[in-house]
């Protein structure tokens, strides 16, 4: 089910009456089965998966809880961190490895051949694997102890609102609270985010997609004024989606009386590659400086070793979004210019001091802009050959205007064009200018008088709704 | 529950917006094109045949062909065509006719192979939602069941309860000064040369991806044949299997084995291939499935010719 889909209007209304009139352990009940409900009606067999990456992290977080022998410990941390990463291994990454693996062969002149599962891959596999792992990994570094209650713990390793495009929620911060879920408050602010996540997603996101679709579908062809458009088009198209679905779940979650961490904070205002993975999807990158970048020693090994860890967190950050070549060179693109930007810190603390900073910021945050779109090319593109033609096209754009004005008219794209550059202007524009993003636009919102708060929700869920495609493309985060 | 009192004067003014949006609830070219077809049907109170179906019916069996394979002349034929109109449209439509005591010596339909499987799109709800006689409506209820996703039918029901607006209509793409904005881009300004030719629509027939239009064909059927004693359903050629495409070429014997199954409890119904042995090639056709104006009267022949062939 969809967020933006009227079947799933129905069963938010039907689970939040029946959170309305149930208390304790049924409340948690009713959630936990929503969620089981929600997560099977992509496919009944996933189900399976998640049950049993929740039994296996729940028995190890109780052996965590019972023994201090270092050994035992260790040993449990790795049949958590091994089940859970084998889970993934196997539905998402097998046939993307024994494919890679035979290419190498046959690249060498060896001729070979494997067999591929062709599994389907499970909706949100990696966003709760890695919610799971971060709670045996909190147990086992002391930082958290373990639940004695199986039904708080499988409620938050299905949650529905998070399930399946995170937030990816710490167990210190989401566990308390499904504890004690009827302490939570409902929050009609959710009802702001909900509306803004909606119209970002239904109206911003899926209209650009278009365009988007149209100029990535044969990147030979298209030329690079063109796929610059359709760059600046996916810049949009996945922040709109993304983050219109994490304002979606921490919305409804206000709805329950729970408080999701935030993911974005306008992440097009970023001045370089450190401030972006401050802005965004602030959940996955927090993971990974925690559990991957800082057990491998973080900035704490010397410059070089730093580099190198930066390179393996990012390039294992981008294997994550996806078993293709373009997503490794994706998560290495970043992990380069991470490293490049960790010597010229020197220089981004000079540019932000003083009157200069005023002036330099929104100059920094249009050329850092431009940088990221080189990314987010990689990010789209449909294979590796891809990767090299768009990005050889993007540094060196061509276009025929002639042909392109004819091609407008003739389509009759004048209108379409121009609703594009708005969003482009709108979103990122505003991300230069204003650095706010939707938390901090509801609690705007919250604070004007009822009528204002009413029309403005209503108003958006009424654009979305007019407005939206007639055959609405899905959650672009739901594919990871 | 006072500060939900100011709900009302909005949602009031949200109404008023959406009834003058939708002129009423009676703009937008999907729902222009159902109103259009019950007029025809209205005014042709007196006509002995009825023609039902989608675009790919109306440019093929116009009423002088059909009144020249039956010996009626034109102002006997009724175009009951609608655009974009598939079994579950069709239904809807003939049990608004079965319900308004209409009567036929005979009734064709065009039938597409793509047309089978589900092809889910909203305004495929608002067509039936149009016609379907309110005695009628649970029947239809009970039918989305069979759809692959029926939440998102009644859903989209739901949604065209509550505003005429709704997206299916596509009244903001058609009304609004700035609607064309968020209409699909249609040139091909982005890269040199002409764009390919789009892919002929198909179906992959299987249990689930048929389970829908099964239930509303069986359903058509038996309406049909209240209707009118003789039922002709005319199977009509698309692109992909005039040019031998193997990915369609494959789907040709499931769609002519459904289409035999759920005819053969009713024996008023007959089918007339115009599939095989048609003389047409792929370049007959404009796109996957509509016809070229040269194509036309090739087709038209080859329909008498099969009209001739046929039990008296």
């Amino acid at each position: 089910m969809i967020f933006t889909t009227p079947e799933f209007v129905l069963f938010a209304v039907l689970v939040f009456g029946a959170w309305r009139l149930t208390r304790g352990v049924a409340r948690k009940a009713l959630l936990l089965g929503a969620s089981y409900a929600f997560y099977a009606s992509w496919n009944p067999w996933f189900l399976g998966l998640i049950l049993v990456s929740t039994a296996i992290d729940f028995g190890v977080g109780q052996a965590l809880g019972r023994t201090e022998d270092a050994t035992r410990r260790r040993r449990l941390l790795w049949l958590s961190v091994g089940a859970n990463l084998g889970i993934l291994a196997v539905f998402k990454y097998f046939d993307f490895f024994v494919a890679s693996a035979v290419a190498g062969l046959q690249a060498l002149g060896i001729e070979a051949s494997a067999p591929v599962l062709g599994v389907v891959l499970p909706v949100g596999i990696s966003f709760y694997t890695f919610q799971t792992m971060s709670y045996t990994i909190d147990i086992y570094r002391r930082q958290l102890e373990p639940t004695p209650h199986l039904l708080d713990f499988a409620l938050f390793v299905a949650y529905f609102p998070q399930l399946v495009a995170g937030p990816i929620e710490r167990a210190r911060h989401l566990l308390p609270q499904i504890a004690a879920v009827d302490r939570g408050r409902f929050d009609a602010s959710g009802f702001g985010l909900i509306a803004l996540g909606v119209f970002k997603k239904a109206v911003i996101a899926d209209n650009v997609a278009r365009l988007v679709d149209l100029t990535y579908a044969d990147p030979t062809q298209t030329y690079g004024w063109a796929l610059w458009i359709g760059t600046y088009a996916f810049a949009v198209q996945i922040y709109c989606d993304f983050s219109g679905y994490s304002d979606i779940a921490v919305g409804l979650s206000r709805l329950l009386g729970i408080d999701l961490v935030q993911n974005f904070e306008a992440p097009y205002a970023s001045r370089g590659p450190t401030e972006l993975w401050r802005r965004w999807h602030i959940s996955l990158s927090t993971w990974l400086r925690d559990y991957l970048y800082i057990p491998l020693g973080g900035n704490r090994a010397g410059p070089t070793r730093t580099q190198v860890n930066l390179m393996i967190t990012m390039l294992l950050g981008g294997l994550w979004h996806g078993a293709a070549g373009n997503y490794i060179l994706w998560g290495a693109f970043h992990g380069g210019l991470l490293a490049i930007a960790r010597p010229l810190r020197p220089l981004g603390d000079w540019m932000d001091t003083g009157p200069r900073r005023r002036i330099l910021n929104p100059i920094r945050r249009v050329l850092f802009f431009h940088v990221i779109c080189l990314g987010w090319a990689l990010f789209r593109a449909e294979s590796l050959t891809d990767c090299g033609t768009i990005v050889s096209k993007l540094l060196a754009p061509e276009m025929e205007w002639d042909v392109f004005w004819a091609g407008v008219a003739r389509g009759g794209d004048q209108a379409y064009l121009a609703m594009v550059g708005v969003c482009v202007l709108a979103v990122v524009g505003w991300q230069i200018v204003c650095p706010t993003d939707s938390k901090r636009i509801t609690a705007w919102l919250w604070r004007r008088p009822e009528p204002v708060r009413f029309t403005v929700v209503l108003l958006l869920l009424y654009a979305a709704m007019i407005l939206a495609p007639e055959q609405p493309p899905p959650f672009i985060y739901f594919q990871f | 529950m006072k500060r939900l009192l100011w709900i009302i004067p909005i949602l009031a003014a949200f109404c008023w917006l959406d009834h003058r949006l939708s002129d009423g609830r009676t703009a937008g070219n999907r729902r222009g094109s159902v109103t259009r077809s019950l007029a025809r049907l209205a005014d042709g109170a007196d006509a002995r045949i009825l023609v039902l179906g989608s675009s790919t019916t109306a440019e093929l069996l116009k009423p002088p062909v059909i009144a020249a394979a039956t010996g009626r002349t034109p102002a006997d034929v009724v175009m009951g065509q609608i655009n974009g109109c598939h079994h579950g449209c069709t239904w809807a439509e003939a049990r608004h006719l079965r319900a308004a005591g209409r009567r036929f010596e005979a009734v064709f339909v065009g039938v597409n192979l793509f047309q089978q499987c589900e092809h889910d799109h909203s305004k495929r709800v608002m067509q039936q939602l149009m016609m379907t006689p309110a005695a009628d409506l649970p029947r239809l209820l009970a039918t989305w069941r069979h759809a692959e996703q029926p939440l998102r039918t009644y859903g989209r029901a739901a949604g065209m309860a509550l505003s005429g607006a709704y997206a299916d209509t596509r009244v903001a793409q058609y009304r609004l000064g700035a609607g064309k904005a968020f209409r699909p881009p249609r040139g091909r300004w982005f890269a040199p040369g002409t764009a390919p030719p789009a892919p002929t629509p198909g179906c992959e027939y299987g249990p689930k991806t048929t389970a829908l239009k099964a239930a509303f064909t069986a359903g058509l059927l038996e309406t049909l044949s209240a209707l009118a004693p003789r039922v002709t359903l005319v199977l009509l050629p698309d692109r992909g299997l005039a040019g031998g495409e193997p990915a369609q070429m494959a789907q040709l014997p499931a769609f002519r084995a459904l289409i035999d199954r759920l005819a053969a409890p009713h024996p008023a119904v007959e089918v007339l291939d115009l599939i095989a042995g048609n003389p047409i090639t792929a370049a007959g056709f404009r796109d996957g499935i509509h016809l070229t104006p040269e194509a036309v009267p090739g087709q038209v022949a080859f329909f008498h010719k099969q009209m001739a062939m046929r039990r008296p």
